[in-house]
C-alpha cells in the first residue's frame, strides 16, 4: 500500500533520465577503466573521484521520502530480537517489507520495481541492514537472486518474473554452491539434459547454503549442460536457468543454524528430475559462467553502506552505555582505550560509507564504466575478493607494462628513454605530484598533508607494482601472499581517496560537523599512510627477507602433521 | 689369581640368577682386568659361591629379579671383596635378565660400589688420574646406560659424586650424558613405539601408518574354511573397514561380498611362519598364506590384509587407462627396529601425456582469474625452485601388507580393492613377484594377463595362474 503511495510520489515528481535503470543495461560503448585499475599505474584519474558525487535536490528530496517510511517501518515494526529467538522473520514483517516495495528496490518501474539508482539502493541498504536477518533475505533476494534476469534475462523472462519477484510475491534465491569448493566452477555437479522433444531440460543435483532455499519460489540455479564448442567435441559447460517450485522436484533440507543472522533461512536445495523449458535458460546454453561472474561482480558494493549503517547504529548503542557507566569514580568514557574503541568505529564507519557512495555514483554516472573492482573493494575484506582485486589490477598493468617492453624491444628509443629518465628520478629521489593539493589542486587545502600522503603512496604503489611484474610475470597468480598485501594497499588507497574526497567536499559546501570528518580523515589516512608503506617495503623484499617463506615452512610443516607438533611447556626430557 | 676372578664371578651369577644365558661381551672394552692394578682393592678374594638359589627368587627376568638377585648378594655374610668384577659381572647379566633400560637397577649396581675410599684426598691427586681401574668401572656402567639410552637423573649423579668424587671421570660423563641422550632420544621426527605392536596384524597397521600417515586402513579379510567338508556353497569374504589409527578394537560392521572360485584355504599364522610362502606351489592344498587371525576358531578362518589406499591414489586410479597394465609389485623390506616387515604395492606406469592433469579450464573460478594474459616470465631472483632432473615415475595406487605374498591372497587383496575402485575390474593385473624380497632389478618380464570378462576377473586370474 505504501509502495503504492511511494510510487506515485515518485512520478509526481520529476527525476532525472540517467537514474532510470534500464537504459544502462546497454552497452554501447566500450567499458571504461575505472579509477582503481589506474592506481597500479601509479596514476590518479581525479576527475574519476573528485569532486565527490552529488544527487541532485529533486532525487534528494525524492530519497527522504522513500527513507522516511522505511526507518519508521524497521524502528518501529522490526523486532530484531525475536527474529534472532524465532530463527525465522514473521510474515507481517516480511509482508511490511513487500508493501515498501524493498523487494524490488532495482528493478525498472515498468516491471513494478521501484526502480532506484545504485546510490539509492545503497541508501536503503543502510537501513535495512539494522536487522541482519532481513538484510541477507532482501540481499539474497535482489542482489544475486533475480539479478541474472536482470542482467541477462530476456524481455519475456522479464515480464514474466520480475513484476511478482518486485512485488515480494515471489522470493528468489541463487543457486551456485555445491559441495565441494564454493569458487570452483568444477565442483558443480548439478547436471540439466535436453530432453528429447528438445523442448525442456531435466535437472538433477543439489545445491547447499542456499540462502532464500526454503521460501523462494524462484531459482536462478547452474547447472552442467553438454555443449558442442568451437572444435565440434562435446564439452560440459555451465549453463543458468530459472527454475520455478512449480515445476516439480523441488525440495529443500533442514534450515541450517548460524549467528546473528538466524532469521534468514539458509538450506540446502535438491533438484530431482526438474523439468525446466528451455526457453528459462538465461542467456544462452553454456554462457552461465559469464552470467554467474557478472551477478557476483554486481551484487556486491551494497555491503559497504550496509555494514556503515550497522556501525552507526552501534555507535548510538554503546556511546550511551560508556557515557552513564562508572567505574573507579570514572565515567568509561574518560578511559582512554574505550575513547580509542569509538574512534576506530568512527573512522571505520567513515571510510565505508564514503567508499560505498563513491563507488555507487561512479556506477550511476551515464555510460558504462566497469565499476567491478571498486564494487570488490567496498565489499573489501575477504580472501577471494583481495584476490580478485589484486589480479585484476595485476592484469591491467601488466598488459601496459609488456606493451612498452614490447616498443622498447621494437627499437622505440623514446619510450626506452623515457623509462630510463622516469628511473632516474625516482632514484635521486623526486617530489611526488599527482595534482591533488597544491595551487591547482583538487583536495581542501585543510587536507594537504593527507593528500600528499595518499599522492606519495600512490605513485610509489605504481613503482612497486612495476617491480612485482617484472620480478614474477604471470607467474604471480601462485604467489597469494604478494597479492594480499597488494589487495591491502590498492583497498586502503581507495579508501583514502574516498574519504579525502568527501571531506573536502564537506567543508567546501559547508556541511555540518566538517571539521570532524576532517579529523576522521586525517586519522585514517596517517595510518594507512605508515600500513601502506609497511606492505611495499615487504613487498621489495624477497621472500626470504620479508617472512613469506618462513611462513610457508611453517604451514608446511602443520599440515604435514596435520597438527600442532610443539611439546607442551610443562614437558620434560629427564 | 686374577685372570680367574671374572669366571668366578659369572660362575656366582649363574648360580645366583638360575642359569639366565651367558651375555655376550658387550663393549669393546676389556672386561677383564689388567693385572697388577688389583691390590688397591680391599680384598682380593672372591665372595665364595652361594648355596644354590637358596635365598634367590625364581629367575623371572626385568628389573625385579635383578634386585632380588643383589639384594640376596647383601645378605650373605662375609667382607665386601671384588667389586669391580661383580659390577662388571651384572652389567653383562642386565640384557639377559631385561634389568637394561631400568635406571634403578643401574643405581643398584652403583651402590655396589663403596662411597669414600675412591675419592682423592687432594688437587694433586685428582691431577694424577687416581684410581683408573676403579673409575673405568664408573665409566663402564654409563657407557651401558648410553647404549640403552638410559638418561642418568640427579640420584646417578649422586651416586657417582658419592663413589668417585667432584670433577672425576665418571661425574663428568654423566654430566655429558644428561646433556646429550635427552636430546637424541628425541631426535626422530619418527618415532616407533617403545615396544613394538605384537608382529601380524597390529604390527603391518604400524607399517602401513609409516609408509602412507593419513590414510585410512582397510582390512580385506579374506575367509578360509579348513578342510572341504564344511564348506558352504558360496564362501563369503567380508571386507572390514578400520577409519584411522588404532581403530581395532572397534570394527565397523561387516560388509560382505562375494569372491567367487574361492576353494578351502589354510592360514598361516605369520609369526610361525615368517617367511613368504609361495603357497600357489603346493598342488591340491590351496593354501593361503595371509596373517592368521586366532580369534577365529578352525575350520573356518579369516586372513587379513591390511591395506591403505588414499583418496589421491583413488582418484589417480580412477583415471588410469584401463587398456594400460597396473603392476603388483613385492615383496619390498621394511624395517621396524629389529623387525622386518614386508609389503606390496599396485602400481601403473607414468600416464601418457594425454591422460595426464589437463590444463585448468579458464572458466574454473567464479571469483578470481586463475591466469593472467601476460608475456612476462618469473625472473631469476625469484626463482627459489632447485634444479632437479625428474625422473619420471608411475603413481603407486595402493600398498598392502600380505604376510605372505602369494598370488591368491594378493588377489583377494585386489578383490578387496575393486569395491572401491571398479577400474580394476577393466584393468589387466601383472604381477611381479620375487622370492627374496627383492623386487625385479630391470625391466620386468612382460606376462600381461588379459582382462577376462565378467565378474571377479582378478580372483579368477589369479587363481588360474596360480596353479
Amino acid at each position: 500500500m505504501s509502495a503504492l503511495v511511494l510510487r506515485a510520489l515518485r512520478a509526481a515528481l520529476p527525476g532525472p533520465a540517467a537514474l532510470a535503470l534500464p537504459g544502462r543495461n546497454l552497452r554501447t560503448a566500450a567499458a571504461r577503466h575505472a579509477f582503481a585499475k589506474e592506481l597500479f599505474m601509479g596514476a590518479l584519474r581525479k576527475e574519476e573521484v573528485f569532486p565527490f558525487p552529488e544527487i541532485s535536490n529533486e532525487e534528494l528530496k525524492e530519497m527522504n521520502q522513500f527513507v522516511g517510511p522505511v526507518e519508521k517501518f524497521f524502528h518501529e515494526e522490526v523486532d530484531s530480537r525475536k527474529i534472532d529467538r524465532d530463527a525465522k522473520i514473521p510474515p507481517e514483517t516480511l509482508k511490511g517489507l513487500k508493501d515498501l516495495g524493498l523487494f524490488g528496490m532495482q528493478i525498472p518501474e515498468e516491471y513494478g520495481g521501484l526502480g532506484l539508482s545504485n546510490t539509492m539502493y545503497a541508501r536503503l541498504g543502510e537501513i535495512t541492514s539494522l536487522d541482519g536477518s532481513i538484510a541477507v533475505t532482501l540481499a539474497a533476494h535482489q542482489a544475486i537472486g533475480l539479478k541474472g534476469i536482470l542482467i541477462a534475462g530476456t524481455d519475456e523472462q522479464k515480464a514474466k518474473y520480475l513484476p511478482r519477484l518486485a512485488s515480494g510475491e515471489h522470493i528468489a534465491a541463487f543457486c551456485l554452491t555445491e559441495p565441494g569448493s564454493g569458487s570452483d566452477a568444477a565442483s558443480i555437479q548439478t547436471r540439466a539434459t535436453l530432453s528429447e522433444d528438445g523442448k525442456h531440460f531435466l535437472l538433477n543435483g543439489s545445491k547447499v547454503w542456499i540462502s532464500n532455499g526454503g521460501i523462494a519460489d524462484i531459482f536462478t540455479v547452474f547447472a552442467r549442460t553438454e555443449v558442442v564448442d568451437k572444435d565440434g567435441q562435446l564439452k560440459d559447460k555451465i549453463t543458468a536457468f530459472i527454475v520455478e517450485r512449480e515445476f516439480g522436484g523441488v525440495t529443500h533440507g533442514k534450515p541450517e543454524d548460524k549467528l546473528g543472522i538466524r532469521g534468514s533461512n539458509t538450506c540446502e536445495v535438491h533438484f530431482e528430475n526438474t523439468k525446466v523449458p528451455i526457453e528459462n535458460v538465461i542467456g544462452e546454453v553454456g554462457g552461465g559462467f559469464k552470467v554467474a561472474m557478472n551477478i557476483l561482480n554486481s551484487g556486491r558494493f551494497s555491503m559497504g553502506s550496509a555494514s556503515a549503517g550497522m556501525i552507526k547504529k552501534l555507535i548510538e548503542l554503546t556511546a550511551e552505555y560508556a557515557c552513564t557507566r562508572k567505574q573507579f569514580n570514572k565515567k568509561l568514557s574518560d578511559f582512554g582505550l574505550i575513547q580509542e574503541k569509538f574512534c576506530i568505529m568512527a573512522v571505520k564507519a567513515y571510510i565505508m560509507e564514503s567508499m560505498a557512495y563513491l563507488t555507487a555514483g561512479m556506477m550511476d554516472r551515464p555510460g558504462f564504466t566497469d565499476c567491478s573492482m571498486e564494487a570488490a573493494m567496498v565489499k573489501g575484506t575477504n580472501e577471494i575478493l583481495r584476490m580478485y582485486i589484486a589480479l585484476t589490477g595485476m592484469q591491467y598493468a601488466g598488459k601496459i607494462l609488456t606493451d612498452r617492453i614490447k616498443e622498447i624491444r621494437k627499437g622505440n628509443v623514446g619510450v626506452a628513454l623515457g623509462e630510463f629518465l622516469n628511473k632516474l628520478r625516482d632514484t635521486l629521489g623526486r617530489k611526488v605530484d599527482l595534482g591533488l593539493v597544491g595551487d591547482r589542486g583538487v583536495v581542501h587545502p585543510s587536507l594537504q598533508e593527507s593528500g600528499k600522503k595518499l599522492e606519495e603512496n600512490i605513485y610509489y604503489f605504481g613503482t612497486t607494482v612495476k617491480g612485482l611484474l617484472s620480478r614474477f610475470g604471470k607467474t604471480i597468480v601462485e604467489e597469494q601472499l604478494v597479492l594480499k598485501r597488494v589487495a591491502d594497499i590498492v583497498i586502503n588507497l581507495y579508501a583514502m581517496t574516498a574519504a579525502i574526497s568527501r571531506a573536502s567536499r564537506s567543508i567546501s559546501i559547508g556541511l555540518r560537523n566538517h571539521d570532524h570528518e576532517v579529523l576522521l580523515t586525517n586519522i585514517f589516512c596517517t595510518e594507512a599512510y605508515f600500513k601502506n608503506n609497511y606492505a611495499m617495503a615487504q613487498l621489495e623484499k624477497y621472500a626470504d627477507e620479508n617472512l613469506d617463506d618462513y611462513i610457508k615452512k611453517a604451514a608446511k610443516h602443520i599440515l604435514e602433521k596435520r597438527a600442532y607438533t610443539c611439546s607442551h611447556p610443562l614437558d620434560r626430557t629427564f | 689369581m686374577t685372570p680367574m676372578r671374572l669366571p668366578a664371578a659369572r660362575a656366582l651369577l649363574r648360580g645366583v640368577w638360575g642359569g639366565a644365558q651367558l651375555p655376550r661381551p658387550l663393549s669393546h672394552r676389556p672386561r677383564e682386568a689388567p693385572a697388577g692394578q688389583s691390590c688397591e682393592d680391599p680384598g682380593d678374594a672372591p665372595p665364595p659361591p652361594p648355596a644354590s638359589g637358596a635365598a634367590v627368587p625364581e629367575a623371572g627376568g626385568g628389573p625385579e629379579a635383578f634386585a632380588a638377585a643383589l639384594a640376596a648378594l647383601e645378605q650373605r655374610p662375609g667382607r665386601r671383596v671384588g667389586r669391580l668384577e661383580l659390577v662388571a659381572a651384572a652389567l653383562a647379566a642386565m640384557p639377559a635378565l631385561g634389568a637394561e633400560r631400568d635406571l634403578g637397577s643401574y643405581h643398584r649396581v652403583l651402590r655396589l660400589l663403596p662411597r669414600g675410599p675412591w675419592v682423592p684426598r687432594s688437587a694433586l691427586q685428582r691431577m694424577l688420574a687416581p684410581f683408573p681401574r676403579q673409575q673405568e668401572c664408573g665409566l663402564q656402567i654409563l657407557e651401558q646406560m648410553e647404549r640403552y639410552g638410559v638418561v642418568p637423573d640427579a640420584e646417578t649423579q649422586f651416586l657417582l659424586l658419592g663413589v668417585f668424587g667432584p670433577r672425576s671421570r665418571p661425574v663428568r660423563k654423566c654430566q655429558r650424558l644428561l646433556y646429550w641422550l635427552p636430546r637424541m632420544s628425541r631426535i626422530n621426527p619418527h618415532p616407533l613405539p617403545a615396544p613394538l605392536p605384537p608382529p601380524g596384524l597390529p604390527r603391518a597397521r604400524l607399517g602401513l601408518q609409516r609408509i602412507q600417515p593419513h590414510c585410512a586402513l582397510t582390512v580385506y579379510q579374506v575367509w578360509g574354511l579348513w578342510g572341504c567338508s564344511a564348506s558352504s556353497p558360496t564362501a563369503r569374504s567380508p571386507c572390514t573397514r578400520y577409519g584411522g589409527y588404532g581403530a581395532a578394537a572397534h570394527p565397523a560392521p561387516l560388509r560382505a561380498h562375494r569372491v567367487p572360485g574361492m576353494g578351502a584355504m589354510g592360514g598361516y599364522g605369520a609369526a610361525a611362519h615368517p617367511a613368504p610362502l609361495r603357497a600357489h606351489r603346493v598342488p591340491g592344498m590351496g593354501a593361503v598364506g595371509g596373517y592368521g587371525a586366532a580369534a577365529h576358531p578352525a575350520p573356518l578362518r579369516a586372513h587379513r590384509v591390511p591395506g591403505s589406499q588414499s583418496e589421491e591414489q583413488r582418484e589417480l586410479l580412477a583415471r588410469h587407462c584401463p587398456s594400460l597394465p597396473v603392476y603388483v609389485e613385492g615383496p619390498f623390506p621394511l624395517w621396524l627396529r629389529g623387525a622386518q616387515l614386508q609389503y606390496y604395492v599396485l602400481r601403473g606406469d607414468p600416464l601418457p601425456p594425454d591422460r595426464r592433469e589437463e590444463p585448468l579450464d579458464p572458466e574454473r573460478s567464479f571469483y578470481y582469474p586463475l591466469y593472467l594474459d601476460l608475456d612476462l616470465e618469473r625472473g631469476p631472483w625469484d626463482d627459489e625452485d632447485f634444479d632437479i632432473d625428474e625422473v619420471e615415475e608411475g603413481p603407486i595406487f595402493a600398498v598392502c601388507m600380505a604376510g605372505a605374498g602369494d598370488r591368491r591372497t594378493l588377489g583377494k587383496w585386489l578383490s578387496g580393492l575393486q569395491e572401491e575402485n571398479p577400474v580394476l575390474g577393466k584393468t589387466p593385473v601383472i604381477f611381479r613377484l620375487n622370492e627374496g624380497g627383492h623386487p625385479h632389478p630391470g625391466p620386468p618380464l612382460p606376462q600381461l594377463e588379459p582382462p577376462q570378462q565378467g565378474q571377479g576377473n582378478i580372483g579368477g586370474g589369479t587363481e588360474s595362474l596360480g596353479e
